[in-house]
């Protein structure tokens, strides 16, 4: 996750630097493939084809409002269906001015999504519309995406009836006008690819605005699953169930790409440098404001897990820390740091020190283990630790019978390692130890009256 | 001396007015219900246009047919189904251009009421800076 969250700083650091040039270049790739696609779609005009025509037409759609595109791509269209004929032209740029009036009218900041829809459905993945549309707009876009539904069929249609009845005479436009016109009506799964499409829109904007985490993510996935079982009721009425895989694998590319769209919106929501210029009575201001939200990247940190300490460096009580256990009252010492003999000192609070060293007995290979690890641990670490491996050894005290066996078994056998090298203790043996240091104690003070009693 | 509380204050008024209050400062020039009907016109009339767009395809499509029975067509029921087709569906557009462009203006006097209040402090500045003016002229005659 802190790994997504650097990369999201990381462009987003790079989008406020580079902002004036990627705008630009996006929207002008952006254009270039939508006219490209439209060229290679409705191939009838040859001069519209010419990529100086198409590289001069991005190039102006990369300094202007989204708008702009949507515009030369309906004139693009409309001059292709010239060229094949001039009278489908008319009813297309009259179909355009109907759709205008009807939909488009009343959210034209989201006109691209007409353009949008019927390029994404020869890439077969055109919900991935109404998904976004539902993330980062509001119900509203439901019109302008039965729009792109809409232009698209029309636009099948033309080109197929286009493509049959090339050789048409101007006696037969009437003939091949009723043709097309019968077969848009007749195309019942237009009407149903828009709804579903509204239907989207609105389950992601609603599940969006609801009050939970992931919400969004959470939305995607249920517009996803909207548009497949609408499409589905959809194929099941309309009869086109051949394409129910490609719908399926359309869908799901599409929530990918939603997800891909909402991690780059969340990176990229107010994160534009603005540029503004203003007066007062006195100056002229050319400001660039650049917002301050960011993520700091991780502080990177280096541990040196085998340094070697300096032979000369004494290994006094002033290299160890007091840590005090509340419970018992006791001072325990442990090494500041992981270099040194890690051993551990124990005593009694304000009592004699104790050092816990056992030259003769050693402690199970699972425990030295541990101290190795311990010794290079810092203190919050190392007492947390030490606290859950408690929490481990107490209740199962009574019953450790194959993790307590290495021991005895490494004693009889011989194998103590009589190296002095200090270890550290687990809770049970420190705990046995204080017992015996108590019965030692115990047993002096009952010696000692019966000294005196004897003197007398 | 630039003040710079007072060029930060600027800039964020500069940003909202080139940006999204745009749209808002030209809906402030407005009361809601002249604004709301000025878009209820706006939205009949382009429903208008775009019926009787469609009502010229559906002409041209049938129109082999309307030629042909020009003289017993029932002139009086097609009038009355195409004025019923139309009176319904300026109904739903006027209903929901009203609802619409409410919700609209109401969002955008919301966001105004911040613009309000920096225009207010900004308006504290300039009198505090004619104040000193006013004194250190005071200052200079005296």
């Amino acid at each position: 996750m802190i790994k997504l969250l650097e990369l999201r700083s990381l462009l987003r650091t790079y989008y406020q630097k580079f902002q004036m040039v990627i705008d630009p270049i996006l929207k002008f790739l952006l254009a270039f493939v939508t006219l490209r696609l439209i060229n290679s779609s409705l191939a009838y005009e040859g001069r519209l084809e010419k990529t100086v025509v198409v590289l001069l037409v991005s190039l102006l759609c990369a300094f202007t409002p989204p708008s702009i595109l949507v515009f030369f791509s309906m004139i693009f269209s409309v001059l292709h269906i010239v060229a094949a004929s001039p009278l489908m032209a008319i009813i297309v740029a009259v179909v355009f001015v109907i759709l205008y009036c009807f939909f488009l009218r009343f959210a034209p900041q989201y006109g691209y999504a007409v353009v949008g829809i019927p390029i994404l459905y020869t890439l077969n993945i055109p919900y991935f519309v109404p998904i976004l549309l539902g993330l980062t707009a509001n119900p509203i876009t439901m019109l302008p995406s039965a729009c792109g539904v809409i232009v698209y069929y029309m636009f099948d249609i033309i080109k197929k009836h286009t493509v049959l009845n090339a050789s048409y005479t101007t006696d037969d436009v009437l003939p091949l006008y009723t043709e097309v016109f019968e077969d848009i009506t007749g195309r019942t799964e237009i009407l149903g690819a828009a709804f579903v499409f509204a239907l989207v829109i609105i389950v992601v904007y609603v599940v969006r605005k609801l009050r939970m985490e992931y919400a969004s993510e959470i939305a995607i996935l249920a517009g996803a699953v909207v548009n497949v079982f609408g499409f589905l009721l959809c194929d099941l009425k309309f009869g086109t169930a051949g394409a129910i895989g490609k719908m399926i694998l359309g869908t799901v590319l599409s929530a990918l790409l939603a997800f891909v769209a909402l991690f780059f919106k969340r990176v990229l929501d107010y994160t534009a440098v603005e540029n503004v210029q203003f007066e007062d009575d006195d100056y002229f201001y050319y400001v660039k404001a650049v917002p301050k939200i960011e993520i700091g990247l991780q502080a990177r940190e280096i541990k040196h897990i085998n340094e070697k300490r300096a032979a000369s460096e004494d290994e006094d009580e002033d290299d160890y820390e007091e840590i005090l256990d509340e419970e018992t009252g006791e001072v325990f010492f442990r090494p500041k740091n992981g270099s040194g003999t890690g051993g551990q000192v124990r005593r009694m609070k304000g009592g004699r020190p104790m050092p816990l060293r056992r030259p003769v007995r050693s402690a199970p290979v699972r425990d030295e283990a541990r101290a190795e690890v311990n010794r290079n641990r810092p203190a919050a670490e190392w007492e947390a630790s030490e606290r859950a491996a408690s929490d481990k050894t107490a209740p199962a005290a009574g019953k450790r019978s194959d993790a307590a066996e290495p021991v005895p078994e490494a004693m009889q056998s011989g194998q103590n390692r009589e190296t002095g090298e200090t270890v550290m203790l687990n809770e049970e043996e420190l705990i046995r130890m204080e017992e015996l240091a108590h019965r030692k104690a115990a047993m002096e003070k009952l010696d000692e009256p019966e000294e005196d009693n004897g003197g007398h | 001396m630039l003040n710079i509380r007072k060029t930060r204050l600027m800039t964020k008024l500069a940003i909202y007015e080139e940006g999204a209050g745009r749209q808002d400062i030209k809906l402030s020039k407005y009361y809601k219900s002249d604004y709301v009907r000025l878009q209820i016109l706006k939205t009949v009339l382009s429903v208008t246009v775009g019926y009787l767009l469609v009502l010229a395809l559906v002409a041209l499509y049938k129109s082999e047919y309307l030629i042909a029975q020009a003289v017993t067509l029932d002139y009086r029921a097609i009038g009355m189904t195409v004025l019923v087709i139309y009176v319904v569906l300026l109904t739903v557009y006027i209903v929901g251009a009203i609802i619409g462009y409410s919700i609209k203006y109401d969002l955008s006097r919301g966001k105004l009421a911040k613009y309000f209040r920096m225009l207010k402090v900004m308006r504290r500045f300039y009198r505090e800076e004619e104040g000193e003016t006013a004194g250190n002229e005071e200052a200079n005659n005296d």
